[in-house]
């Protein structure tokens, strides 16, 4: 119910910013976007959803590519924008400037998967010792660890 | 006027997750706060990538001790939400009844180290030993205090039998008595209006704009609770009201949780006075078909997302989680600006300024822009030095 | 004549430094539930201190994460001689669930010695209790 009209109210309000929106289960909604649209989404769902809260950023080691999610809670769905930046150059805008929430988990994606947040305000590191230098992005599948042998 | 840089933990007994709080203060005034966390961080979500399913259940009890049955729901029902499969009703209601037994412990831990923060042990004292009653209920049920190993994906685990139904009744009683004098301490207690009221406001757009969650979002005024927003296990099933208060501070906090543990016991009374009859779980495949899910629940502390990426093996192939803390530090470093500081400990709640116990401090010269660091004796004498000039002056 | 009231003394009221070193926080909750009316190791005199410079007995909870190491041996150093270390739950004593982790360096034997291990994930308080008994039989014993 609430998912089916939420995607169908996207689907009017986004005018093909979308590649793909589907509701795979009740109160869930999931939003491909091109990774240079993210901020114009977000603003939309930020002014015309009242989506505020931005629960957090999963970032996917998925080969080539690395799948970033970003769950905006809009209402009682949650909807989430999936995009993809390349793995040879892991760059996409920063979303602080529509949602200041999203500081700190893209400081943790940074920290584990090496995604670059551009004029993102403070990049330092959040999660991993400051000990850890340049030992690399632990959540990358073909990140091994240094004490087994690995290393970058 | 030299500004003042104080780490503060990430090492204190009253600390329960080691964070540190970088506090600047110029005089008794917070002028900047910045926050280091990642000090627990172990790797949990490399780690879970190499688990199968059966032992992630284990696994995600042990993200946090205090809301583990929280990550160990959120857990199994996304399993549960890519398997396709609904746990039985019986088996949805002792979920439910043991989240709720959960936010009246977290809760009542709360209460004491917040009476311990603003110098009220004797409210430690009282509701630490009245949350021994509900530890005595999850040992009576699911065999452990803390980690329960109760969840299953699928269900429960363990049955209730009709005496533990009694004997849980009579403790919901008794706890509901108690939480009358608690209610009257935190409305009328001239230590804890002094230490609390008007402390660490928090408005309701820094709310909305700092993406608070749980208790710090509804003691900001604002009606949003998973549990009733995007319900999960049975909680459309049962009669219950989202407690918020509009006084903004850390008053307002207390007023929260104290009520929501009397809407909390209410709820549990209703669930054992009307628990389902039949099975508690269903048998589940091992292996879990290719898909994703997002499973949101209210943890004591506000909202915990977890999500689950399966590839078809009996291991995963991303299962993130957030959990609320998370979301609520920028909040605190924000009221903190601006907030004197002997108020610090009671906004960051748990976190003590403990000057005695760090070693040393960073000062940070804002004309000269460079830092030097201090031993403990040496702020000593600089703030002896400063108070005899100003008193000679 | 000297050395025994030290001794005396020292098992009459050891003072504990609970330190967190990456655990999950319910070893930590069942440690302060050992101190508090229901459990009450204060009876014992034992008491929990902020500084490790006042600390006789080291409770540690938790594998060592890579962050906290440095600053786990930072605080052994600080302590006063003679020193106990005592590990609380399964993770201080092997890393258990967490060994192999990439931030996780193991048990806490791996970075400062340790006196006595109480197992259990967590130690029930009396456990706890238990533990920190027998530890003071041990230094009363002349250890």
């Amino acid at each position: 119910m609430v998912e089916e009209q939420l995607v169908e109210q996207l689907t009017n309000s986004l005018r093909g910013l979308q590649q793909g929106i589907e509701a795979k289960m009740p109160r869930r909604v999931y939003v491909d976007i091109p990774r240079e649209s993210l901020l114009d989404v977000a603003k939309i769902l930020k002014d015309d959803f009242d989506g505020y809260h931005i629960s957090t950023i999963t970032a996917i080691d998925a080969g080539e590519n690395f799948e970033l999610l970003y769950h905006i809670i809009v209402g009682a769905a949650c909807v989430t924008l999936r995009t993809k930046v390349p793995r040879n150059n892991p760059t996409i805008e920063t979303l602080t400037p529509v949602l200041p929430g999203a500081v700190l988990f893209e400081r943790e994606a940074h920290d584990i998967m090496g995604i670059i947040f551009k004029g993102h305000p403070d990049m330092r590191v959040l999660l991993l010792p400051d000990s850890w230098g340049n030992k690399g992005h632990p959540l990358r599948k073909d990140w091994v660890d240094p004490r087994k042998g690995g290393g970058q | 006027m030299a500004k003042l840089t104080i780490p503060i933990g990430p090492q204190h007994p009253a600390l329960k997750e080691p964070e540190k709080f970088m506090i600047t203060v110029e005089g008794e005034t917070v002028v900047d706060a910045d926050v280091r966390i990642g000090h627990m961080h172990r790797g949990l979500e490399k780690m879970f990538e190499n688990r199968t399913y059966m032992q992630l259940i284990h696994a995600t009890e042990r993200i946090c001790g205090i809301c583990s049955f929280t990550h160990s729901t959120n857990f199994c029902q996304n399993v549960e939400y890519i398997l396709g499969t609904d746990p039985p009703p019986r088996g949805l209601y002792l979920r439910t009844i043991m989240n709720e037994w959960e936010r009246i412990h977290s809760h009542l831990l709360w209460l004491g180290i917040a009476g311990h923060e603003m110098g009220f042990d004797t409210l430690l004292m009282w509701s630490w030993d009245d949350r021994e009653e509900i530890l005595n209920l999850f040992e009576d049920i699911t065999g452990n205090r803390v980690t329960h190993a109760y969840n299953t994906i699928g269900g429960v685990r363990r049955d209730i039998s009709d005496a533990q139904i009694q004997r849980s009744l009579r403790v919901h009683d008794y706890l509901l008595e108690r939480m009358d004098a608690y209610v009257h301490v935190a409305l009328n207690e001239k230590t804890v209006l002094k230490r609390t009221q008007g402390v660490g406001i928090l408005t309701t757009e820094d709310a909305k704009r700092l993406c608070a969650v749980g208790p710090r979002l509804r003691a900001s005024n604002i009606s949003y609770d998973v549990r009733k927003n995007d319900p999960y296990a049975a909680y459309d099933q049962i009669p219950w009201e989202v407690i918020t208060c509009d006084t903004l501070d850390v008053h307002a906090q207390l007023v929260v949780r104290a009520l929501e543990i009397i809407e909390a016991i209410k709820m549990c009374k209703y669930m054992l006075e009307n628990l389902p009859a039949g099975d508690i779980r269903i048998k589940v495949p091992r292996k879990v078909p290719e898909g994703e899910a997002i499973s949101r629940t209210e943890a004591p502390r506000g909202e915990d997302l977890h999500y689950l990426k399966s590839n078809g093996t009996d291991k995963p192939e991303r299962l993130k989680v957030r959990a609320p803390t998370l979301a609520n530090i920028l909040n605190v470093a924000h009221v903190l600006k601006g907030a004197n500081i002997a108020d610090v400990p009671m906004i960051v709640a748990g976190i003590d300024p403990c000057m005695g116990c760090m070693d040393r401090v960073l000062i940070v010269d804002s004309e000269k822009e460079t830092s030097r660091v201090w031993d403990r004796e040496q702020l000593r004498k600089y703030s002896i030095d400063w108070y005899e000039k100003e008193a000679f002056r | 004549m000297l050395e025994k009231l030290v001794t005396w003394s020292r098992v009459k009221s050891p003072w504990v430094l609970h330190m967190n070193t990456g655990s999950c926080n319910g070893c930590d909750i069942e440690i302060i539930a050992a101190l508090m009316p229901r459990f009450d190791a204060e009876r014992f005199g034992v008491l929990l201190k902020a500084t490790p410079r006042h600390a006789d007995v080291l409770l540690c909870t938790g594998a060592v994460s890579g962050q906290m190491k440095d600053r786990l041996i930072k605080i052994y150093e600080q302590m006063p001689e003679p020193k106990f270390v005592v590990t609380i739950g399964e993770c201080a004593i092997s890393g258990a669930g967490f060994d192999g982790a990439y931030n996780v360096e193991g048990g806490i034997d791996k970075v400062i010695p340790v006196n006595a291990h109480i197992p259990g994930c967590p130690p029930k308080p009396e456990a706890i209790l238990d533990g920190v008994v027998k530890l003071l039989t041990a230094i009363k014993g002349g250890d």
